[in-house]
């Protein structure tokens, strides 16, 4: 069989001009599949970091205490674990200090802190009494239990007094967590040193990372490693929930893909389907003239895979922006483009629709060319 | 004449039509199929996210300030009164005591034992509780959390002297799974040893104490059924504006608003039911759990939403393009039914029927199918079957109609395109 | 030498036999017409000649060569390679051009060439217009396309169904007069028809009826001349 390249490009054009209606039907379903399976692909890859960082939420999943031998940690602990990860990987450290002050004559749990750090660590905190105004900078938090009881209000100004020492603050805000944290007082951590007389020393450490479990553990012995004296561990509780949710999270998407690719793949069988019987007659005319069932499933499928590499790319472009459609929806961040993705959402085109044409191609084959062309289609 | 024409034509070649119908259908029920599963996923999530632990706690009111540091009481003889361990049951009897899913009393003293003080929490690890009417309702520490690493086994409730050791005490006193661990009840003359049935790791205070079951705590404190504290799991609605009023200034809200509120599954909402029904106890919401809940939960919706939108518009144009397939396949038989008189109303009506049939049976075929995919996801993911709703039914059937009816629209314009004098003519 | 051998041939559609023990042969350079009622069985010969189809039992020998071993594809070679076929309904390609047209024929052939099947349409008079769709040509227009295109390749036979069937008079007498070329240069023409005027200008006329073939009274001098040995497969 000898081909002629350009009569055999000029019979596809014409053939696909001709169906423009069609054609267009095709590849539109061709496209959608493929730019729902390029954003979904891109959503399946990211939403792994993307929840996991939503399930940060939960605050703090890794704790560094002093070690056995250590009454407390230093800033040292702190930085070794700031070296030890990426910036982006790191969603907030809070250095804590606690000691037993007394207040109005009653004794309770002061702790030092940063309180900057308060929304990235323990973001589920809830501060009342500031008026919206978000995290004060200055003064210090009282426990909503403790305000209650001690009959202190927000704006108030208390005194802290530990021994011989004494700290005067204004309470900017109560805080709330249904946790200890509710009969606690909370100061800036430099005011807290000075209080207790413990310049330099922390008590324990809570940091918010983003990672799986084991990631977290081999974190946990590079810092012990690198700051002799530490105890660093994950909150599993945390960590162990939250690849589970994840995992989850994950296989529906996977389901999703799945069943989305399965649907257009049967819109397409019907549209190609439809293409092949519409055509029985000019198939049947072609094989009267000489054309052998290779020769027109060849030709089918090539105007199958211009119509499948075709949607492929103005799929790869509109999944793209729909990938980045639901992602600013779901978590208000653009996606990453995937490289990746350039040759392969093309292909997975050009396979759907190959595989897509499978019945019509054995119609194709079936058709008689003596019934057809009696008249009776 | 004219209808029994038409009938007879459309029941002609009623093979291929068949085939489309039953390609309509298949579009509609994998329509039907995610739209299912996101709807049921959903929920499963929620409950899933309550994998990770209580988000409501139970404690005695009290004028008292907890001292509690670096697991030092500086406080101890402050009795706190307690939370009246009968009283509990009424979590089941609440409004919302159907999204109660687990709760857990905890009783805690400290006992001595060979290698120092440590702190022994009485609680329920695994218990059929008997709620309102006959029914049980297994509830206890494990069903609070489900996802806990134990090493061993979880302990038995009717097995009083076993316990279930944080790792850390563990580590301490050189116990692991198996072995026996002798402690020093306070106020009794006898060493109570301990079978170790598991060793749990959670990398949070649980790492310190030693489960027991609640009597053994009980028999130290003495004392009528009271319990420092009860940890409760509810699945709650995720807070909205209304929820957050709601926590700031609840005096402000109008009546109806407080209607609204008091019968939504908001966590606060719950805790104040449950502060209504036992006495002489606060309610706390972890804010730690519940709040991040909410977030986590809210985005999982969307992403549901989002997937089942895109579902739907994916077989809304898989209507679409069968619907245009279709009528350019039946191109003769509409010029020969106009030619014969057919109105391009009626026919117009007779392909919406078409998909009207092909949408309710897509609907119930989606249903079953989605049914399917629902019980695989469950049972996979979470090991649980899922629940059937039949009452969906109508409502699935419905939207599949919808979608086959939106698809059709634009296609079924093409009939008007139809020239009767030039079909017949043989193109 | 016979180009055209038929012996005994069956054909069975399920319950109905179409063709029921035809024999035929026909000559290097004849003109045969056949008649015949609908459903006398006439298109499934025709198709049987032009290698659309196998026999159920009996014998096809097409230019030398046996149809009943063929496979589809060994059909499909020997029917682009012998038979050339114009049809009452045109079956042109309504989206190809004339040309294109022509060309298809001699792209599945062997390969397309335009300056070759523009000579073909200028030898049957459309020249002029090459470049028209079928949709802008008349019918007798299209029908001499449909010739160009059945001839471009030189078939050894050249099937005609009914190509006056859908024409005009004055139509009908050029298309009569492009098969009268062609038969006059020495080729074998079968032309199928229900017009006893145009099957008199045939060398012999048959007449099928029931599935039977039979040749007909007043057929022309050269009768039916059957003999065992030149059906017999060209070494």
């Amino acid at each position: 069989m000898t081909h002629t390249p350009s009569f055999f490009a000029r019979l596809l054009l014409r053939s696909l001009l001709e169906r423009k209606g069609r054609v267009t039907v095709a590849l539109a379903s061709v496209t959608l599949g493929a730019s729902v399976i390029a954003a979904f692909v891109t959503l399946y890859v990211d939403v792994g970091a993307k929840m996991s960082r939503e399930l940060r939420a939960y605050g703090a999943n890794f704790v560094v205490e002093p070690g056995e031998s250590r009454r407390s940690l230093t800033g040292e602990a702190e930085q070794a674990l700031r070296s030890l990860l990426p910036a982006e990987r790191l969603v907030g450290i809070q250095a804590l200090l606690y000691d037993v002050v007394e207040l109005q004559g009653r004794r309770l749990v002061a702790a030092g802190m940063a309180f900057d750090q308060i929304r990235a660590v323990t973001p589920y905190w809830q501060l009342s009494g500031n008026d919206g105004a978000g995290i004060p900078a200055t003064g210090c938090l009282l426990g909503r239990d403790a305000a209650r009881k001690l009959g202190v209000e927000p704006g108030h100004e208390v005194e802290l007094v530990m021994e011989a020492r004494r700290h005067r603050c204004a309470v900017t805000a109560l805080v709330e967590t249904g946790g200890a944290e509710d009969g606690q007082v909370f100061l800036p951590f430099g005011e807290a040193s000075t209080l207790f007389a413990r310049p330099g020393e922390i008590d324990l450490l809570l940091a918010s990372i983003i990672g799986a479990l084991e990631e977290a553990e081999g974190l946990a012995r590079a810092l012990e490693q690198r700051a002799p004296g530490v105890a660093a561990h994950p909150i599993l509780k945390l960590s162990r929930s939250e690849g589970i949710i994840l995992e989850k999270v994950r296989a529906i998407v996977y389901v999703a893909v799945v069943l989305i690719t399965a649907s257009t793949f049967v819109s397409l069988l019907i549209a190609l389907l439809a293409m092949v019987s519409q055509r029985r007659r000019e198939i049947a005319l072609m094989k009267a003239l000489g054309a052998t069932d290779r020769r027109m499933r060849f030709h089918f499928l090539a105007e199958v895979a211009i119509t499948g590499v075709a949607a492929g790319i103005l799929g790869l472009a509109a999944g793209y922006g729909l990938a980045n459609l639901i992602e600013r929806v779901l978590f208000a961040t653009a996606v990453s483009f995937r490289w990746w993705l350039v040759p392969l959402v093309p292909a997975v085109a050009v396979l759907i629709s190959a595989a897509g044409a499978l019945i019509p191609l054995r119609m194709v084959t079936r058709l008689h060319p003596a019934l057809v062309l009696k008249g009776d289609y | 004449m004219i209808a029994r024409v038409l009938r007879a034509s459309f029941w002609s070649d009623w093979r291929r039509k068949l085939f489309a119908v039953l390609n309509v259908a298949l579009g509609t029920a994998l329509a039907t199929a995610l739209l299912n599963l996101t709807l049921d996923v959903g929920d499963k999530m929620n409950e899933e996210l309550r994998g990770f632990g209580a988000n409501l706690v139970i404690v005695p009111r009290s004028d008292e300030l907890p001292l509690r540091l670096g697991g030092v009481d500086f406080n101890p003889l402050a009795r706190r009164g307690g939370v009246p361990l009968d009283r509990l049951r009424l979590l089941k009897e609440i409004f919302w005591r159907n999204h109660v899913m687990a709760f857990a009393p905890f009783l805690e003293e400290r006992v001595s034992a060979a290698g120092g003080a440590v702190d022994l929490v009485g609680t329920w690890f695994d218990r059929a509780y008997p709620v309102l009417g006959d029914e049980t309702f297994r509830t206890g520490l494990r069903s609070l959390n489900p996802w806990w690493h134990v090493e061993g086994a979880w302990p038995e409730d009717g097995e009083v002297e076993s316990a279930l050791v944080g790792a850390r005490v563990a580590e301490k006193l050189g116990v692991a799974a198996g072995d026996p661990l002798t402690v020093r009840l306070p106020g009794q003359d006898r060493d109570a040893r301990l079978a170790v049935r598991g060793v749990v790791r959670t990398g949070d205070g649980e790492d310190d104490r030693i489960f027991v079951p609640l009597e053994l705590a009980q028999r130290i404190r003495g004392g009528a059924g009271l319990v420092d504290l009860v940890q409760v799991s509810a699945l709650t609605a995720p807070d909205n504006e209304l929820a957050r009023q709601a926590r700031h200034n609840r005096e402000e809200l109008t009546t109806r608003e407080l209607d609204v509120w008091y019968c939504s599954p908001y966590v606060d909402a719950i805790a104040f039911q449950v502060e209504e029904v036992i006495p002489g106890v606060q309610v706390k919401p972890i804010r730690r759990i519940s709040e991040s809940e909410g977030v986590v939960v809210r985005k999982i919706q969307l992403l549901m939403a989002v997937v089942t939108a895109v579902a739907l518009s994916c077989s809304g144009l898989g209507v679409f393009s069968l619907m245009t397939a279709m009528i350019a396949s039946r191109r003769q038989e509409i010029a020969l039914t106009k030619a014969i008189g057919a109105s391009n109303r009626l026919l117009m009506l007779l392909f919406l029927g078409e998909m009207t049939l092909a949408g309710v049976v897509g609907g119930l075929v989606g249903y079953v199918a989605g049914v399917g995919i629902c019980q695989l996801i469950s049972v996979q993911l979470f090991a649980s079957w899922a629940a059937v709703k039949p009452g969906v039914i109508p409502v699935v059937v419905l939207l599949a109609v919808a979608v086959s009816l939106g698809g059709s629209l634009v296609p079924v314009r093409l009939i008007l395109r139809v020239e009767p004098s030039l079909v017949l003519a043989g193109e | 030498m016979s180009v055209i051998c038929l012996e005994n041939v069956v054909k069975q559609y399920g319950e109905v036999r179409a063709l029921d023990g035809v024999n035929l042969t026909v000559e290097r350079g004849e003109w045969l017409a056949i008649m015949g009622p609908s459903g006398s069985g006439k298109t499934t010969l025709l198709n049987l000649l032009g290698c659309l189809d196998v026999p159920t039992s009996g014998n096809v020998i097409i230019d030398g060569r046996k149809v009943a071993g063929l496979d589809t594809d060994g059909l499909t070679a020997l029917r682009r390679e012998t038979i050339g076929s114009i049809f009452q309904q045109f079956h042109l390609v309504p989206y190809l051009s004339a040309l294109e047209n022509v060309m298809l024929a001699q792209y599945f052939h062997s390969m397309a060439d335009a300056a070759e099947a523009a000579r073909a349409l200028e030898a049957v008079g459309m020249g002029e217009r090459l470049h028209h769709k079928p949709s802008q040509l008349s019918g007798g227009e299209q029908q001499r396309v449909c010739i160009a295109r059945a001839l471009v390749n030189y078939p050894a036979i050249l099937l005609a169904d009914e190509p006056t069937g859908n024409l005009d008079r004055a139509n009908e007498e050029v298309v009569l007069e492009l098969i009268r070329g062609f038969h006059q240069r020495g080729q074998t023409v079968i032309l199928v028809t229900h017009n006893p005027e145009i099957a008199r200008c045939a060398d012999r006329m048959s007449v099928m009826s029931y599935g039977k073939l039979r040749a007909c009274a007043d057929a022309s001098p050269a009768g039916p001349a059957a003999t065992g040995d030149e059906c017999a497969p060209r070494p």
